[in-house]
């Protein structure tokens, strides 16, 4: 079986609900059901800080700042089921050292991090928030049918409402930002996956993609695609994982004094279904991640199933490990890829010589989150 | 022997006739009271839908002066509320379009455009309102847009004098769906 489970964090909760790794950073947030947001080191697995006392009820999701140029803080965005989006600063004074470079994580008592601001406005539970690639924009959508667009000042503590959107007919399960461009893409339990972009000043649904049978929980995006291209995937409540390719973009033509509600030529994307992934899921599928390093997909749901996937030809996806009962009887949440931080302690076989040995900037794990509480890291093991 | 038999033809077609006579009466009171109901309903849906556009409206002359008062004020002690900045003007001019020249005829078109204009009137007057640091709810007929904070109950006028209902015993449309119940998490 080409993937074994590595470790486990007991993270001591009902639910893990989400998990989000730095991305430059050795660190894990994990959105839990008691009301806090748990961060471990990828270095130890140790817990390195619990942010809690500002919610009043679990967190759904969590989402880390892109660094930008000088801004060299750590912020963790929380969204919660309580209607209000938290902001959270490690206070980089205080905790000089990068984490991980203790040997013991467990002396070192955990961190204090502090609470900046409170993003509030969405009329009930917030169930998703996401940064956009360079930090400017931080979009939280929840089950008030819309989707909000914050934008942060220099300090992360005056975020500005620039958009309230309502296109959805229900639900919002999900918000993900282009890894390049100020393209953000929503998901729902109308069926349908929207997009939005900024049309001169006023955010605007781009674009929809319809084709699920049912709630569409979770979407990523490609982070490999070339200039001007847009690939993201999808998983949903009708047990299939698909990609779906954006084929054109039209409109925007010089109509610069029209305002844009009665623009003739509205921007619009036109995004078309390249593939259905092989069909494993016996369930709603509740997550499904893509990898940047490898180009792979990871998708976890209700049924307890890990499948991951490979593209071995531009729209033709295989499996190429599944994992049951990745989480004993219980449904997973989430499932991310990151890379891999902590290295093997001893590589037991001697007669690995021949075999190079693979290098741990490439390797990558896959970690997940169920109802069981637990956060459990898993790797795809290299064929050779 | 003709005007005889007219004066009692009558008596072959009662069945008929009584059924007819019912009908016509039938027949007017409900053009009578279908004409009346029809008019209050008419005029009740088209005051709710309309007041509302009208409350934007007047929300939008006032934001206007505001930000009008706060660009010539030079006094910073002046109690007005700041601006923030060129974007709330944008948006709020935006704002002031969506709500004008809705048309008004009870086409198929215009009551389309009627609600695409203040389903976005609704969602870009929170935008603006919090823009401008306006903590007063924007108070529709129907409900009410909120703004800064969700500690602002004082919603709907409850006749009965009870609390209002609490945030956790929300009735979620999709409840069939088990996954969104667990999320809701009543606790």
């Amino acid at each position: 079986m080409p993937i074994k489970q590595v470790h486990s964090i007991p993270a001591h909760v009902d639910r893990i609900w989400n998990l989000a790794p730095h991305p430059t950073l050795p660190l894990l947030a994990a959105a839990t059901s008691d009301k806090s947001a748990q961060i471990y080191s990828l270095n130890t697995y140790f817990p390195v800080a619990q942010l809690d006392g500002n919610h009043k009820r679990s967190i759904r999701s969590v989402s880390w700042k892109p660094k930008s140029g000088s801004n060299s803080e750590v912020v963790l965005a929380t969204a919660s089921f309580d209607g209000s989006v938290g902001i959270w600063i490690r206070d980089s004074e205080r905790y000089v050292q990068e984490v991980g470079s203790t040997g013991d994580g467990g002396s070192i008592g955990l961190e204090e991090w502090e609470f900046v601001a409170s993003l509030e406005g969405h009329e009930n539970e917030v169930k998703c928030v996401d940064w956009s690639c360079d930090g400017t924009h931080l979009a939280s959508c929840s089950r008030d049918k819309s989707v909000w667009i914050w934008e942060a000042d220099e300090d992360n503590e005056e975020f500005e409402c620039l958009a309230v959107l309502q296109d959805h007919t229900q639900d919002v399960k999900h918000v993900a930002w282009h890894p390049n461009e100020d393209l953000l893409a929503s998901a729902s339990y109308d069926d349908t996956i929207r997009l939005w972009r900024e049309d001169d000043d006023d955010w605007v649904c781009s674009g929809e993609i319809i084709g699920h049978r049912s709630t569409v929980w979770c979407i990523d995006f490609d982070k490999a695609t070339g200039e001007g291209e847009a690939r993201l995937v999808s998983c949903s409540a009708d047990e299939t994982v698909r990609v779906w390719s954006r084929e054109s973009i039209t409109g925007n033509t010089a109509h610069r004094d029209i305002p844009s509600t009665f623009r003739s030529d509205p921007i619009s994307e036109n995004w078309q279904q390249e593939a259905i992934l092989p069909q494993r899921h016996s369930g709603p599928i509740y997550a499904v991640s893509w990898s940047g390093q490898s180009g792979r997909i990871v998708s976890v749901g209700a049924d307890g199933l890990l499948v991951v996937y490979q593209e071995v030809k531009t729209g033709e996806w295989v499996v190429i490990a599944e994992e049951e009962d990745a989480h004993s009887v219980f449904e997973i949440n989430t499932a991310v890829w990151s890379r891999k931080w902590k290295s093997t302690a001893s590589h037991g076989q001697e007669g690995d010589a021949e075999k190079a040995a693979p290098n741990p900037e490439e390797e990558e794990i896959i970690i997940t989150g169920g109802d069981d509480g637990n956060i459990n890291i898993w790797e795809v093991t290299f064929q050779t | 022997m003709d005007a005889e038999d007219d004066l009692f033809d009558s008596l072959l077609t009662l069945e008929t006739s009584f059924y007819q006579q019912g009908y016509n009466e039938g027949l007017n009171d409900g053009l009578r009271s279908g004409t009346s109901e029809g008019t209050q309903f008419g005029l009740q849906t088209g005051f709710q839908r309309f007041v509302s556009v009208g409350i934007l409206q007047g929300r939008c002359r006032v934001w206007k002066e505001l930000s009008n008062a706060t660009h010539s004020s030079s006094n910073p002690a002046d109690d007005v509320v700041p601006v923030g900045g060129g974007r709330s003007t944008k948006q709020l001019q935006v704002l002031t379009e969506l709500v004008t020249g809705i048309p008004t005829e009870n086409t198929e078109d215009a009551v389309d455009e009627y609600e695409s204009r203040l389903k976005r009137a609704k969602a870009r007057a929170k935008v603006v309102a919090r823009l401008l640091k306006d903590p007063t709810p924007v108070r529709l007929e129907e409900d009410v847009v909120q703004v800064l904070g969700r500690d602002e109950e004082e919603i709907i006028e409850n006749a009965t004098g009870l609390e209002p209902v609490e945030e956790h015993n929300h009735v979620h449309e999709d409840t069939s769906d088990i996954r969104a119940a667990m999320e809701i998490e009543i606790s």
